[in-house]
């Protein structure tokens, strides 16, 4: 398996384990009804720099058993493979962003029945998750993409 | 979809003393995955990497690869 590859996965799983803990954190406090704004701000910046460490922590690992591998440039081949992933990625992230900004008077309302006392603040916390979860999306659909790209070969 | 495109890098390899994927990766500026995806007709090289590959053979471009695309078509 080519050091990129190994790369590829070792970052999904890391996305995957600490970025659906945060989800599904925050969606269950949300739809408990019981958000707290400056609460998710922490949770969000801990997620960040765990996400942070682990993805150091792994690339040092797999550098250290990949010896010159690790320090060799990209070829062409798997340059055509990121640029591929990138462009599905890019195609997420649009469609994400998108989907939650023609969904806003849905998140309003939801917001308002909610948290009839703070709605703007509740609408402003989904919207914002809903931004960051088509981020997490398209990262995951571009290490996926990476994955599929080095398996079939091109 | 296989690529329209055959190479005999395998054949010159052994030609040129069993010379492995990696050792002709390192001397194009290639990793070996790349020269094996070549080999297993999973990906066309750029013109540039197809004569680097020629050239290590020294070899005409026309002997490393052939266009198969019209044998495709048929």
């Amino acid at each position: 398996m080519a050091f990129r590859e190994k790369a590829a996965w070792a970052s999904l799983l890391v996305t995957l384990i600490v970025w659906s803990s945060y989800f599904l954190t925050v969606a269950t406090e949300i739809a408990g009804g019981r958000p707290d704004g400056d609460l998710v701000m922490e949770r969000f910046v801990g997620t960040v720099v765990l996400s942070i460490v682990l993805s150091i922590v792994s690339a040092i690992a797999l550098a250290l058993f990949a010896g010159g591998d690790a320090d060799a440039p990209a070829d062409e081949r798997e340059r055509l493979i990121g640029l591929r992933a990138t462009n599905l990625a890019y195609t997420i992230l649009s469609l994400g962003v998108l989907f939650v900004a023609l969904t806003t008077p849905f998140i309003a309302a939801v917001g308002l029945d909610l948290f009839p006392g703070r709605p703007e603040h509740a609408t402003a916390l989904i919207a914002a998750n809903g931004v960051l979860f088509a981020f997490v999306l398209a990262e995951v659909s571009r290490e996926i993409g990476q994955i599929v790209g080095y398996r079939r070969g091109r | 979809m296989p690529v329209p495109i055959r190479n005999s890098i395998r054949r010159l390899r052994f030609e040129h003393g069993e010379m492995t994927q990696a050792d002709l990766a390192r001397r194009i500026g290639m990793t070996r995955q790349t020269i094996a995806a070549i080999e297993q007709g999973k990906y066309s090289p750029s013109l540039e990497a197809a004569f680097r590959i020629a050239q290590v053979f020294d070899a005409p471009l026309g002997d490393v690869f052939q266009w198969t695309g019209d044998e495709t078509a048929r």
